[in-house]
């Protein structure tokens, strides 16, 4: 997983836009003749909050990725892909978090070629993702929700209850033995 | 019956002003500030042009939290108001 730094700030203003001046911001002798109020302060690039500035990151992190060779389509537009005859990248797009799945030859590359066109921090092997937590297991990934669930107890004042085990029907994932599997 | 004890982000600066990790704000504060400077996210401070009404802004808080669910980090962004008229 790698993480945008500042993806908003990527893309140019393709129009004239004004802020109110930040209380933080200190204004030069200059600019001092009339109130504060007089004044205003002119943005050179987008900013959360504008309604252009998703787009406008969306759009450039998108040209840059066709122009490296991923494909994109309309019905998936977060997903960028890159495939050869044994190889593969698969780049997925959430707002400012980006994942990535690959083939070890192929994974470094595209990250590589991000880092090489924006600020980015690299995450290593994705631990959360819209509120899922994900472990990488030596037998597999296991995907859970633990630190919401705590959460939500302790919302309740559930959290110092005794735990006790709720019973589930247990389905083999192997699709030959699965009763439901379905039939030819 | 909810537990909203729970403590809340502040939602404006002056409420950072009040809380007791008043320091930690303020360098997110200056480090948001200094990254926007150093993208060159802001312009030249001009008279505002007549007809033109500048958006407002919001500072927007938030405590990052790790897999523990303990604070990891401070942070502070400034954020446009873009209302439609």
């Amino acid at each position: 997983m790698m993480d945008v730094v500042t993806a908003y700030l990527y893309g140019s203003l393709d129009s004239d836009i004004y802020m109110k001046i930040p209380e933080e911001f200190s204004l030069s002798d200059a600019n001092s003749s009339g109130s504060r109020e007089d004044y205003s302060i002119k943005l050179n690039k987008y900013l959360y909050g504008l309604k252009q500035s998703g787009r406008m990151s969306y759009n450039r992190l998108s040209e840059y990725l066709l122009k490296e060779g991923y494909k994109n389509d309309s019905v998936c537009p977060c997903i960028f892909l890159k495939r050869s005859a044994n190889e593969f990248a698969i780049i997925v797009v959430y707002v400012d978090d980006i994942n990535i799945i690959g083939t070890p030859k192929e994974l470094p590359k595209a990250i590589d070629c991000l880092k090489k066109e924006f600020e980015m921090k690299d995450l290593g092997k994705t631990k959360f993702c819209l509120r899922l937590e994900i472990e990488h297991l030596n037998n597999g990934i296991f995907v859970h929700q633990e630190t919401y669930i705590t959460k939500v107890l302790k919302r309740f004042y559930m959290d110092k209850s005794h735990p006790l085990p709720t019973p589930m029907v247990v389905r083999s994932l192997d699709v030959e033995k699965d009763p439901f599997r379905p039939r030819e | 019956m909810i537990n909203d004890n729970e403590d809340h982000e502040p939602r404006s600066i002056k409420d950072c002003r009040q809380s007791e990790n008043w320091p930690k704000w303020k360098d997110a504060i200056e480090a948001e500030l200094n990254s926007l400077n150093k993208r060159k996210v802001f312009g030249p401070v001009v008279r505002t042009p007549k007809g033109v009404k500048p958006v407002r802004y919001k500072w927007v808080f938030v405590r990052k939290r790790n897999e523990s669910g303990e604070i990891a980090r401070y942070k502070a962004r400034l954020v446009a108001q873009e209302f439609s008229q």
